[in-house]
């Protein structure tokens, strides 16, 4: 904070702390979620089947601007039903009146378990525990400075051309002024055509700071499939109550696996 | 309200921009739209062919989503109804329209989804070609799902002979595969031996 000082004072100064310690509190809420949501889902991917990411976030409220540029994420079947998940950020931090910060943000590790499959009338059920390392820089306000867990119940169903998917968890926020927080969500999207998908997320967080506020929002989301390989997901969105943010999301994502999947052997045989 | 309005509008405007890049379908092999005549010809009876041609027995079940599955997209019927199945030999088309039925099954199986299972309409190909025996250059379309493939047979007089095109469909994200992403390839065999 030393190099804040210098250049900032009095309500500045506090305005700037403030700002800090929130965008801090409330990183994991923007770097976790099933892409293009905040929202996670049960499903895993196919067992030997990768996604690769290269996405953007960028949220912004009274206090400024704040998100990745970009951020690569990574997730992997690594066993049926079981997922390794891997977010390397690159943050930036533009608080309102103050200068732009750029570096690395706190990397994000999973692994998402699904225990329930999805069934006629059951719908699949998953957890997503997820970890954020305190990679960054806290002083400089690009990242929280103390481990985060997370711990989520997801379900997913689907219905034709329907998903709905959704749940929640629990923030274990450790830190000076933070709060343990409950994040919930629930996502409902359709298939346009074979190419386009869109949904929309409505979500519920309690507050992550002592005296913070909560915050109910709203995301409208598209994926797009150009082929099996190359899609794009977008979502934007913004609080219905909190502390009027509003959120963009962008990626470009690749996929890969094997030629053939364990389901196409069988169906061989 | 301005929040929301523009969210609105810069998904919108997203999904115009990147939408339009979808759209492209992929080009089939060149020699598709020959008009060449005489490689082959459709028997009318069950007889046995005569000497040196032989009969090829042409087989595909591929399902597809129903219409209503997706909001924005329609399926152009040809004139003469059907699903259109497409196959070259040598230069020779023909275009052979399936009837459809619908066909609604489990989706699921205790290990996860089925690639076939759920709501959709299943077209069964089956048709039979006479045509001198030895070497062929076979191209097979499906033009609904802009799916094309050749595969070159050599095939023996005296014999029955059937050539079979087994869908893999595309993908999700997530790497499952079901119909409702259209055929991604096929797995070809030649009286039972696979050999694509």
């Amino acid at each position: 904070m030393g190099w804040f000082r210098g250049r900032f004072s009095g309500r500045g100064s506090r305005l700037l702390t403030a700002f800090i310690l929130l965008t801090a509190a409330l990183w994991p809420a923007l770097a976790s979620g099933g892409p293009p949501f905040r929202t996670d889902d049960p499903e895993t991917d196919e067992y030997k089947h990768g996604e690769f990411y290269t996405a953007t976030q960028y949220q912004h409220d009274k206090g400024g601007v704040y998100g990745t540029t970009p951020h690569f994420e990574g997730d992997y079947g690594l066993l049926p039903n079981v997922q390794l998940h891997l977010i390397v950020p690159d943050a930036y931090d533009k608080p309102k009146g103050g200068p732009a910060l750029f570096g690395p943000g706190d990397v994000e590790l999973g692994v998402k378990y699904r225990f329930v499959q999805e069934s006629e009338y059951v719908p699949m059920v998953g957890t997503f525990p997820l970890l954020e390392v305190p990679t960054a820089s806290k002083a400089r306000g690009l990242g929280t400075g103390q481990p985060q867990l997370f711990l989520p119940v997801w379900l997913q169903k689907g219905l034709g051309p329907w998903t709905s998917y959704g749940g929640g968890g629990y923030w274990m926020n450790p830190g000076a002024g933070n709060k343990d927080y409950w994040f919930a969500g629930w996502v409902v999207q359709r298939d346009i055509t074979r190419w386009l998908t869109i949904g929309a997320e409505l979500f519920r967080q309690t507050a992550p700071v002592a005296g913070g506020q909560a915050e109910t929002g709203y995301n409208i989301g598209a994926i797009i499939n150009f082929t099996e390989v190359h899609h794009f997901i977008c979502s934007a969105g913004t609080d219905i109550h909190g502390p009027a943010s509003f959120f963009f999301y962008a990626s470009y994502l690749m996929t890969w696996g094997p030629a053939e999947t364990g389901t196409e052997r069988k169906a061989e045989k | 309200m301005k929040a929301h309005s523009f969210t609105v509008a810069l998904i919108l405007l997203l999904v115009l921009i990147t939408g339009s890049l979808g759209c492209g379908g992929r080009a089939g092999p060149a020699v598709r739209g020959q008009q060449g005549t005489g490689v082959f010809s459709e028997p009318r009876d069950g007889g046995r062919p005569p000497e040196g041609m032989v009969d090829l027995t042409i087989e595909a079940s591929v399902k597809t989503p129903t219409p209503e599955h997706y909001l924005l997209e329609s399926r152009p019927l040809p004139p003469g109804g059907g699903f259109p199945f497409e196959l070259n030999v040598d230069g020779q088309e023909i275009v052979w329209n399936v009837e459809g039925a619908r066909e609604s099954t489990s989706m699921y199986v205790p290990s996860g989804r089925l690639p076939e299972g759920g709501e959709g309409i299943r077209y069964v190909l089956k048709k039979t070609i006479r045509l001198p025996a030895g070497p062929h250059h076979v191209f097979f379309g499906v033009p609904d799902d802009d799916y094309w493939t050749e595969v070159k047979v050599s095939l023996e007089e005296d014999m029955r002979h059937t050539l079979e095109f087994r869908p893999i469909y595309a993908m999700g994200r997530r790497g499952y595969r079901d119909f409702f992403h259209g055929i991604s390839r096929t797995v070809v065999y030649l009286d039972g031996v696979r050999i694509k």
